[in-house]
């Protein structure tokens, strides 16, 4: 099933808000989060991904710093019912799955793209990744997007119920 | 009746319907996972590897022994096999995947109590869900005294996990199995043993000697499938009262030679008594920046392109990392002796006064000593595209077996345009090899090349007598042959004996009934 949310109403009903309005109470209102979390790494394109998510959702931040990977395991102490999201490189998305896994969650990627990636690109990732992770929470597929040739290293946009 | 993925080779889907539902008495609802959602994370590997051929039927996550014993009832009675996890982080060797298709995952985690630590004796026992975070954390709570001797991946995985697959640490305990003492395993029929003096009610000795009486077993239930191991005896070592890293760099690729030579005798010696690393430029390198931003080429990265990042990073071809424990005057003594010995070799010696706030050495610093560190995770940032193998040849530590091994490699890697990113570690007499085969997933291509390399890899190492001391789940089965006809009947007899049905890990090291 396609889904073709604005941005606003689509970030919105990631973070539940207006969701029970538009939805049948089913298993997956057991997914609505309470809270949103972005990881995101200072000076990273995963940054600016945080700075679009922010414009319209209420979120709170994990903080990486550049090749110091263990801030990624506080994701085991996020309340139950989470959303995470993030635009990330390839090891932290290793660490991320690992962690998310202990959670017996599971870590949807939305795209993968060259880290060359413009910031208007960025800003349209943010957006497909809160619609995927709604229209996940209301049962739907959506379809991932992939660069057809990566040049340089690649960042991964996710998004993961927990 | 449930409409189940992938159903266990011979068995019906009512059978397994009836057999989820057995199940689901013993560790509840929420602890049996059969949907395609639920199982999503047991099939992520990374390996260049079809994830169908090791897709699970299903998952159980008991929380004692007693449910082990129960599931491997169920499991006896309708002939399900089940492949036990500890936490399942066994990233470049298969993770939490099975060596075949249609295994229920036995997922340990919930069973993650630290039984008990002995501050005086420097010992613990754990089951199969402790992590290395939690069994530190534990300590420091405490106030106990004791390192631990964690792998790379450090806080994510299971220090029984670990030493059940003879993984290694860093410290002078690096070698996990060869530290374990005393284990408890849940055997096919639903007995438990316990190894070593466990066996015997009341002994106060488990923990501390290995050997009890008769056979001695423990090996047997290591990258073995012939039981489910649910505790483990550790010993821990007491913290030194000081501690010195240092690196040596060699400039150039052909110095491995060199550099195995002088770190032999001081390792044996245990002047340097810890498992030393010997990590190629490209694994230094490779977890600090990405491939693009040096080479973009075809094929494997070029030698130019490896010496502009060695000279941005300060890196040699070869970083012996090293540590020195003890008292600060044996520590002076040792540190004189390691000086003199590598002085004239061409090599350049480092410690903390030269390489102050160094992120690398300050990662491999903190591995020496115990300490959580998930730096290595930056070599996916590599090349991208998540995949990774690791092969792992042994050979002696000479530096003869050192540079061939190495020149081997890199022929092949060549071959099919993969870079040599490696790191040798060595144990006491040998030398680990670690090869990280880095691949893009994400390409059918690029994957299927991957295969077909780590396949080359292996034929040709073993041709020369170079075995495998660890695989994935992919390659056990090839892995088992290069060690001949005979070790494979002694395996698979052992197997019928203990585990008529097969119901245990069949195919882990390539052992089936």
């Amino acid at each position: 099933m396609s889904m073709d949310f604005s941005r606003r109403q689509s970030l919105k009903l990631a973070a539940g808000a207006g969701l029970l309005a538009v939805m049948p109470l089913s298993s997956a209102t057991a997914l609505v989060p309470e809270h949103v979390y972005v990881v995101t790494r200072e000076g990273s394109a995963g940054a600016d991904f945080e700075q679009y998510t922010k414009e319209s959702l209420e979120i709170s931040s994990i903080r990486i710093e550049r090749n110091n990977y263990d801030s990624i395991l506080t994701i085991a102490n996020l309340p139950k019912g989470s959303l995470l999201l993030g635009l990330v490189s390839e090891a932290e998305k290793v660490l991320i799955d690992a962690a998310v896994y202990d959670r017996r969650g599971f870590v949807h990627m939305t795209a993968r793209k060259d880290a060359s990636i413009s910031g208007a690109r960025i800003g349209e990732l943010a957006d497909l990744t809160a619609q995927a992770a709604s229209a996940r929470s209301q049962g739907m597929a959506f379809e991932k997007a992939h660069d057809p040739e990566i040049t340089k290293a690649s960042l991964i946009s996710f998004y993961a119920y927990l | 009746m449930a409409d189940f993925n992938v159903l266990p080779d011979g068995v019906s889907a009512e059978q397994f319907g009836n057999a989820i539902e057995e199940y689901a008495a013993i560790v509840g609802d929420e602890n049996v996972f059969v949907s395609a959602d639920n199982l999503a994370s047991y099939n992520k590997i990374m390996i260049p590897a079809d994830n169908a051929d090791h897709a699970p039927s299903g998952a159980l996550a008991p929380a004692s022994v007693e449910e082990v014993q129960a599931i491997i009832g169920v499991c006896d009675k309708y002939t399900i096999p089940v492949w036990p996890v500890s936490t399942g982080k066994n990233f470049g060797y298969g993770s939490a995947a099975a060596a075949t298709r249609g295994q229920v995952i036995l997922d340990l985690r919930r069973m993650n109590k630290i039984i008990e630590v002995d501050a005086e004796l420097g010992t613990a026992l754990v089951e199969p869900g402790v992590t290395y975070q939690q069994l530190k954390d534990y300590l420091e709570e405490n106030n106990i005294p004791l390192w631990l001797s964690p792998p790379a991946p450090s806080s994510l995985v299971s220090p029984l996990g670990n030493a059940v697959d003879r993984g290694v640490g860093y410290t002078p305990y690096g070698d996990n199995f060869f530290f374990s003492c005393g284990m408890e395993v849940v055997l096919a029929n639903g007995e438990v043993l316990r190894t070593g003096m466990g066996s015997m009610p009341n002994s106060t000795s488990w923990q501390v000697f290995k050997w009890g009486y008769g056979p001695s077993l423990d090996g047997i239930f290591t990258q073995s499938n012939y039981g489910v191991v649910t505790k483990l005896g550790m010993w821990l070592m007491p913290q030194p009262p000081a501690f010195k890293a240092f690196v040596i760099r060699y400039p150039d690729d052909a110095d491995i030679e060199k550099a195995i030579e002088t770190i032999r005798p001081l390792r044996i010696a245990q002047i340097i008594p810890n498992a030393v690393v010997i990590a190629h430029a490209l694994w230094e390198g490779g977890a600090e920046v990405v491939r693009s931003d040096y080479y973009q080429g075809e094929g494997s990265i070029s030698d130019e392109a490896v010496e502009r990042m060695k000279s941005d990073l300060g890196m040699g071809a070869w970083n012996i990392y090293a540590g020195l424990y003890g008292t600060p005057e044996q520590i002076a003594l040792n540190w004189d002796i390691v000086r003199n010995t590598f002085a004239g070799t061409g090599a350049i010696i480092q410690d903390e006064n030269d390489l102050a706030g160094n992120p690398t050495f300050d990662y491999r610093a903190k591995l020496m000593r115990g300490e959580m560190t998930l730096k290595e995770f930056g070599l996916y940032n590599w090349r991208g595209g998540g995949g990774s193998a690791w092969f792992a040849p042994v050979a002696q530590a000479r530096g003869s077996e050192g540079l061939a091994q190495m020149e081997l490699a890199k022929e092949i890697l060549g071959k099919y345009g993969f870079d040599y990113v490696a790191e040798y570690i060595v144990g006491w007499r040998e030398g680990h090899h670690i090869i990280d085969l880095l691949f893009d997933k994400t390409n059918a291509e690029e994957t299927e090349r991957a295969n077909q390399c780590f396949d080359e890899l292996l034929r040709e190492f073993s041709e020369r007598g170079w075995g495998s001391y660890r695989t994935n789940i992919a390659f056990m089965d090839k892995v088992a042959n290069t060690f001949g006809p005979v070790k494979r009947d002694v395996d698979q007899k052992i197997k019928r004996a203990l585990d008529p049905k097969g119901i245990i890990a069949p195919g882990k090291s390539g052992i089936y009934i």
